[in-house]
C-alpha cells in the first residue's frame, strides 16, 4: 500500500503538466500552440513550459482517454489538431485538483511549521 | 489500437512544424525580425527530435501496458466463468490438438521423409522414351555430359540398383544393393553414421570392393557391432571391406548395402546401357520445370549427335519427395488437412456460440465500461484478447492431446507398413509443429471471437443501461447469426460423418472381400532362390517341383500352392507388356500392360478364385509341354468381348523383346491385389514350371491350426536345400495369410480409425453446438413462453414452436452439407477401392444420426420450457 501511495505522489509531481493541460482544455478545445501559450499567460509566465515536452504529455492524455484529438481548421484557416477534454478527463481533473490541493497544503505545512499547531 | 497510434503519430510532424511557425508568427508580431523570431521559437520548443521520440514512446509503452491489462482482465473473466471457460477450452483443445497431431505426421512423412537439409531441392532424373511414354535408365556417358553442361544443379550423382548373393561367412541370402558414384551422399546431403563414404579412387574398376551398410542391415546382420567398420562381407564370392554405416533415418535409397559404381572405360563410354538413375540437387531458386527444360535441350542435342543410342530419348524429372512416399500420402495428407480444418471450424463455431450467448449477459458490463470512456475499439480489443487467450489455453490442452494422438498413430500402424513409410518412425511434435499450433490457436481465437466481440460492443449504451439488463431480448441479427452458425456446423459435421461412414464402409468391404480367401487357415511363407545356384530355369523348376511335392506330404496340409503374390498384398506381380495375337497391335512399343504372375496348379482353388472358363493348370503343364496361360476376366472381356479367349494366343513382351506365344487355357475371376487401385489390373498367369521365378510365396491350407505346420515346413525346405533362407523370422513369427493381408490393410484400418475419431469429435461438437443454441434460445424466450401459456397455449404447441426452429436449422444444414459431402465422397472413391461416391448407407446414416442428435438437442430444452409453470415464469421476470 505504502509503495503504491508513494508512486501516486510521484506521479502527481510528474503529472503537473498533465494537470495544467487538462485545466487549460476545460475552457474549450485548443491546438498545441494555444495550450502552451495559455499555460504561460495564465501563470503570468512563471511556468515556462518547454513547448516540446507538451506533445508527449498530450499523447499520454489521449491514450488514457482524458482528452481526445480531432482534425480541424485553425483561426487562420490552417489545418490543425484540436484537443478536447473528455468527460473522463473532466472527472480526472476534479479528482486531481483535489489531490493537488491536499498535496500543496501538506507541503505548505511542512515548509512553514511555525503556523502548525503543535500537539505533541 | 495500432491503427489509432499510427494515425496519431502521422499528424505529429506536421503539428510540430505548425506549432513552431505559430510561435514564430507571434514573435514577429511582437516586433522580432524573421530570423530572430525563428531562432527564439526553436529555442522555446526545445529539442524537436526528442519531443518526437518521447511522444512515440508514450504510445509504445502504453500499448504494451494496455495489452498486459487486457490479458489480466481476460484471465479474471475466464476464472469468473469457469463453466464457459471449460467448455470453450475443451472444444478448442480437441480441434487444435487433432490439427497439431496431423501436422506432425504430415511433416514427418511428406515434408521431411528423409531428414536431409535440402530435401525439397532433390530430384530424381530418368530417361524418358517419348514414343512409348515410358521411363528408362540413363547411360553413364549421358550422365557425364549432363554433369559437365547442366547449369541447374549444384550436384549430380548416379546410382544403379543391383542384387548380390551373400556368400561365405554369415547367413546366406539375397542382398539388395545400390552402386553409387562417390559424390552420391554429398549430393544427398548426408554423412555416414559410422566410418566414411566412398572416395573417388574406389570408383575405378577392381578397386571398388568396399561397402556401406544401411543402418537396418547393420542392426540385423551385424547386431549393431560398433567395430563392424573394417570387417568384410562376401558378396557373389568377392570380399568387400565395410567402410561405413549410414544413419538410421536416411531411408533412401531403400537398400541393404551400397557399393561404389566402378565401371570400366568401355562401360563408361557406352551410351546404350540405360541402367542408371540420377540424383540431382537443384540450385536454390531453380524450379523443376526449368531444370527439366535444360536437360531436355541437352538430351535433344545428344539425340542428334548419337542417333544410334539416343534417338527419341528425353528426360523425366521427379521430386524425391513424391518418389519416396508417393503421391498417395500427399493426397491423404490433404484430405486429412481438410477434414481437420472442418473439425477446427466446428469447434470455433461452438465457442462463437458460447460467446454470443455470454455476450448478451455481458452487455451491461460492456456498457458500463463504455460509459466510463472506453472506446468501442478498446472494448473489441479486450474481448479479442480474451478470446485469443481462451484459444491459447485450448492449444495447451491440444498439445497434450496431440502427443497422445501421435503415440496412438505410431503404435497403431503395423510394423510391416510403418517400415515402408519413410519417416513414420520419426513422427514427433517438432518446433515447426509447435509454431503451427500457436498460429492456428491465434487464428481460432480471432475467428471464434470477432463476431461476438463486434456484436457485444455495438454502441447501444443507453438502451442497455436503461433496461438494466432485465429483458435481454437480442436483436434479429443475433438470432440470425446463431442460426447461421448452427447451420454451418451441421453442414460441416455432415461432411465429416459421411467421410467417416465411407471409410469405415470401405474397410468393412475390404474385410469382407478378404474373407473369400478364408485366409486364417493358410500358412504363408516366402522363399528366395540365390541366383548363384539357381541361375537356370530348370534348376528353379526342379526346386519348386520337389518343394510342392514334399509340402503336400506334410500331414494336415490340404492345399499347397506357390505364387508370385497374394491377393490384397498391395504388392503386385511383375508388370509386363503383352500382345494379343491377331489384335492388330503392330508396334511393340505401345503395348498394353498386365500383371504377370507364376503360379502352381491349385492356386485358384486355394484362394477361392472362381474359374470362369477353361481349365486350371495341371502338373502336365511342364517345361516340355505347350506353353499356356490363364487370364483374368477383365482382360478377357477387353480383348475377346464376344468370348473365345480359350485357345487364343497371347505373349509377354519384355524390354521390347517378345517371348513365346502362349495359348490361353483358362479365364478366372478378377482378383484385387491392391486396395488403392480402383480398377483391378489385367492379370496373366503362367504355370510355375514354365516360368519359374527367382522367389515365390508358398501357402499351405490346413484346417487344424496352420501355424502348427511351421516346423515341418522348415524341415522340408531344409531337406531340399539346407542353405536356403525362408522368410527371415518364420521360426519366431510364422504368419497366416490373414495376418499378412491385415498388415497390408493396416494402413486403411488406421486411416478409417482416425477418420472415425474425427467424425465422432465433429459429431459431438456439432451436437453440443445445437444444444447450447437451443437451450439459450429457449431461456431467452422464457418470458414469451410464459405469456403464451398463460393465454392458453398448450404445452404441445409451445414444444412445437420451439422444435420448429431446430428443425429448420437442421434442414438448411443438411441441404448445404450434402453436396459438399458428395464432393468429398468422390475424392475418397478415387483413393480407395470399395468406396462408392454414391453409397446410400453412408449418406443416409450420417444424415439420420445428425438429424436425430440435433432434434434431441432441441427437444430437451424445449420440453423443459413447455413444462414450466407460466405463473412462475412471469413472476421470475
Amino acid at each position: 500500500m505504502s509503495t503504491q501511495e508513494r508512486k501516486k505522489r510521484l506521479e502527481l509531481l510528474q503529472g503537473t503538466l498533465d494537470l495544467l493541460i487538462l485545466r487549460t482544455l476545460l475552457l474549450g478545445p485548443a491546438h498545441g500552440h494555444q495550450v502552451a501559450r495559455a499555460i504561460e499567460v495564465n501563470s503570468d509566465d512563471v511556468l515556462q513550459v518547454e513547448q516540446g515536452s507538451l506533445y508527449p504529455a498530450l499523447h499520454r492524455l489521449i491514450k488514457r482517454g482524458w482528452i481526445s484529438a480531432e482534425k480541424g481548421v485553425s483561426e487562420n484557416n490552417r489545418r490543425a489538431m484540436f484537443y478536447r477534454l473528455t468527460p473522463k478527463g473532466r472527472r480526472q481533473l476534479v479528482a486531481e485538483t483535489g489531490k493537488w490541493d491536499r498535496f500543496s497544503q501538506a507541503i505548505a505545512r511542512i515548509l512553514r511549521p511555525a503556523r502548525q499547531e503543535s500537539k505533541s | 489500437m495500432k491503427w489509432r497510434r499510427k494515425r496519431m503519430l502521422e499528424a505529429l510532424d506536421e503539428e510540430i512544424r505548425a506549432h513552431i511557425e505559430r510561435e514564430m508568427q507571434q514573435n514577429i508580431e511582437r516586433g522580432m525580425k524573421p530570423e530572430q523570431a525563428r531562432r527564439a521559437a526553436m529555442l522555446k520548443f526545445g529539442n524537436v527530435a526528442l519531443a518526437r521520440e518521447d511522444t512515440r514512446a508514450v504510445w509504445t509503452i502504453l500499448w504494451l501496458e494496455e495489452l498486459w491489462q487486457d490479458v489480466r482482465y481476460a484471465a479474471r473473466q475466464l476464472r469468473r466463468n469457469p463453466a464457459f471457460a471449460f467448455a470453450a477450452i475443451v472444444a478448442l483443445a480437441v480441434g487444435i490438438g487433432a490439427n497439431a497431431a496431423n501436422f506432425s505426421i504430415f511433416d514427418a512423412i511428406v515434408w521431411h521423409a528423409i531428414p536431409v537439409r535440402d530435401f525439397g531441392r532433390l530430384v530424381l532424373i530418368n530417361g524418358w522414351r517419348k514414343k512409348t511414354r515410358s521411363w528408362t535408365g540413363v547411360s553413364y556417358a549421358d550422365y557425364l555430359d549432363w554433369q559437365s553442361h547442366a547449369r541447374s544443379f549444384e550436384g549430380l550423382a548416379a546410382l544403379r540398383y543391383r542384387q548380390f548373393d551373400r556368400t561365405g561367412e554369415g547367413p546366406a541370402g539375397m542382398v539388395a544393393a545400390v552402386a553409387i558414384t562417390p559424390d552420391f551422399y554429398q549430393v544427398l546431403g548426408a554423412r555416414p553414421f559410422l566410418g566414411r563414404s566412398f572416395s573417388s579412387g574406389e570408383s575405378r574398376p577392381g578397386r571398388g570392393h568396399v561397402a556401406l551398410l544401411s543402418y537396418r542391415y547393420w542392426q540385423s546382420e551385424f547386431a549393431g557391432d560398433p567395430h563392424a567398420v573394417g570387417r568384410t562381407i562376401e558378396l557373389d564370392h568377392a570380399a568387400y571391406t565395410i567402410v561405413g554405416v549410414m544413419p538410421r533415418a536416411i531411408e533412401y535409397p531403400h537398400t541393404d548395402i551400397c557399393v561404389p559404381l566402378a565401371l570400366s572405360p568401355a562401360e563408361r563410354a557406352d551410351r546404350s546401357a540405360h541402367n542408371l538413375t540420377v540424383l540431382g540437387l537443384l540450385k536454390p531458386g531453380v524450379s523443376m520445370a526449368q531444370a527439366q527444360a535444360e536437360l531436355r535441350t541437352l538430351a535433344a542435342g545428344l539425340a542428334k549427335s548419337f542417333p544410334e543410342s539416343n534417338r527419341g530419348l528425353s528426360v523425366l524429372l521427379r521430386s524425391l519427395r513424391v518418389y519416396i512416399n508417393g503421391n498417395l500420402s500427399y493426397y491423404w495428407g490433404l484430405m486429412f488437412a481438410v477434414a481437420l480444418g472442418l473439425v477446427l471450424l466446428i469447434a470455433c463455431a461452438n465457442v462463437t456460440n458460447l460467446q454470443l450467448a455470454r455476450g448478451t449477459s455481458r452487455r451491461r458490463e460492456i456498457a458500463v465500461r463504455a460509459s466510463l470512456g472506453a472506446t468501442r475499439r478498446r472494448v473489441v480489443r479486450q474481448l479479442m484478447v480474451e478470446s485469443i487467450l481462451t484459444a491459447l489455453l485450448g492449444a495447451a490442452g491440444g498439445l497434450l492431446l496431440a502427443v497422445i494422438w501421435i503415440h496412438l498413430a505410431a503404435a497403431g500402424m503395423p510394423r510391416a507398413v510403418a517400415q515402408l513409410i519413410s519417416g513414420w518412425n520419426r513422427i514427433r511434435l517438432s518446433p515447426l509443429a509447435l509454431a503451427f499450433t500457436m498460429s492456428i490457436a491465434v487464428a481460432a481465437g480471432i475467428v471464434s471471437g470477432i463476431l461476438p466481440a463486434l456484436y457485444a460492443s455495438k454502441p447501444d449504451l443507453i438502451g442497455t443501461l436503461k433496461e438494466g439488463g432485465r429483458t435481454q431480448t437480442p436483436g434479429r441479427a443475433h438470432r440470425w447469426l446463431q442460426g447461421a452458425l448452427v447451420v454451418a456446423q451441421m453442414a460441416m459435421a455432415l461432411v465429416l460423418l459421411v467421410g467417416t461412414g465411407l471409410l469405415v464402409d470401405g474397410f468393412q468391404d475390404m474385410l469382407a472381400r478378404q474373407k473369400q480367401f478364408a485366409p486364417s487357415s493358410v500358412l504363408l511363407f516366402h522363399v528366395a532362390l540365390p541366383k548363384a545356384r539357381y541361375n537356370q530355369s530348370d534348376e528353379r523348376a526342379a526346386f519348386y517341383e520337389q518343394a510342392l511335392q514334399k509340402l503336400r506330404a506334410i500331414p494336415g496340409a490340404r492345399f499347397v500352392s506357390a505364387f508370385t503374390t497374394f491377393p490384397m498384398s498391395n504388392g503386385g506381380g511383375v508388370g509386363r507388356d503383352f500382345q494379343v495375337a491377331g489384335n492388330n497391335q503392330r508396334s511393340l512399343k505401345s503395348l498394353p500392360w498386365a500383371d504377370a504372375q507364376s503360379i502352381s496348379p491349385g492356386f485358384f482353388a486355394m484362394m477361392h478364385v472362381p474359374l470362369v472358363a477353361g481349365r486350371d493348370f495341371t502338373s502336365a503343364d511342364s517345361a516340355a509341354s505347350l506353353p499356356v496361360a490363364i487370364v483374368s476376366r477383365n482382360l478377357a472381356r477387353r480383348y475377346w468381348p464376344q468370348g473365345g479367349a480359350i485357345g487364343s494366343q497371347i505373349r509377354l513382351v519384355r524390354s521390347g523383346k517378345p517371348g513365346r506365344w502362349l495359348t490361353v487355357v483358362g479365364v478366372v475371376g478378377t482378383v484385387l491385389w491392391d486396395w488403392t487401385d480402383q480398377t483391378p489390373e489385367n492379370a496373366i498367369f503362367r504355370p510355375l514350371q514354365q516360368a519359374p521365378p527367382s522367389d515365390s510365396f508358398f501357402a499351405i491350407r490346413s484346417s487344424a491350426g496352420p501355424i502348427s505346420l511351421a516346423p515341418s515346413v522348415r524341415q522340408v525346405v531344409a531337406t531340399i536345400d539346407p542353405d536356403l533362407p525362408v522368410t527371415g523370422d518364420m521360426e519366431r513369427h510364422p504368419e497366416t495369410l490373414r495376418q499378412a493381408i491385415h498388415d497390408s490393410m493396416g494402413g486403411i484400418g488406421l486411416i478409417a480409425g482416425f477418420m472415425s475419431a474425427l467424425g465422432l469429435i465433429a459429431f459431438g461438437l456439432a451436437a453440443t453446438g445445437v444444444y447450447s443454441v437451443m437451450a439459450y434460445s429457449v431461456a431467452e424466450r422464457r418470458h414469451e413462453i410464459g405469456v403464451r401459456m398463460s393465454l392458453g397455449a398448450s404445452s404441445a404447441s409451445v414444444l412445437g414452436l420451439l422444435l420448429r426452429r431446430g428443425a429448420r436449422l437442421l434442414g438448411i444444414g443438411l441441404a448445404l452439407g450434402l453436396p459438399l459431402a458428395y464432393g468429398l465422397a468422390r475424392v475418397l472413391a478415387r483413393l480407395i477401392v470399395g468406396v462408392k461416391a454414391t453409397d446410400p448407407i453412408a449418406f443416409g446414416s450420417a444424415a439420420v444420426v445428425l438429424a436425430a442428435a440435433a432434434l434431441l438437442a432441441s427437444y430437451v430444452p424445449a420440453r423443459q420450457a413447455a413444462r414450466v409453470d407460466p405463473v412462475q415464469t412471469l413472476r421470475f421476470e
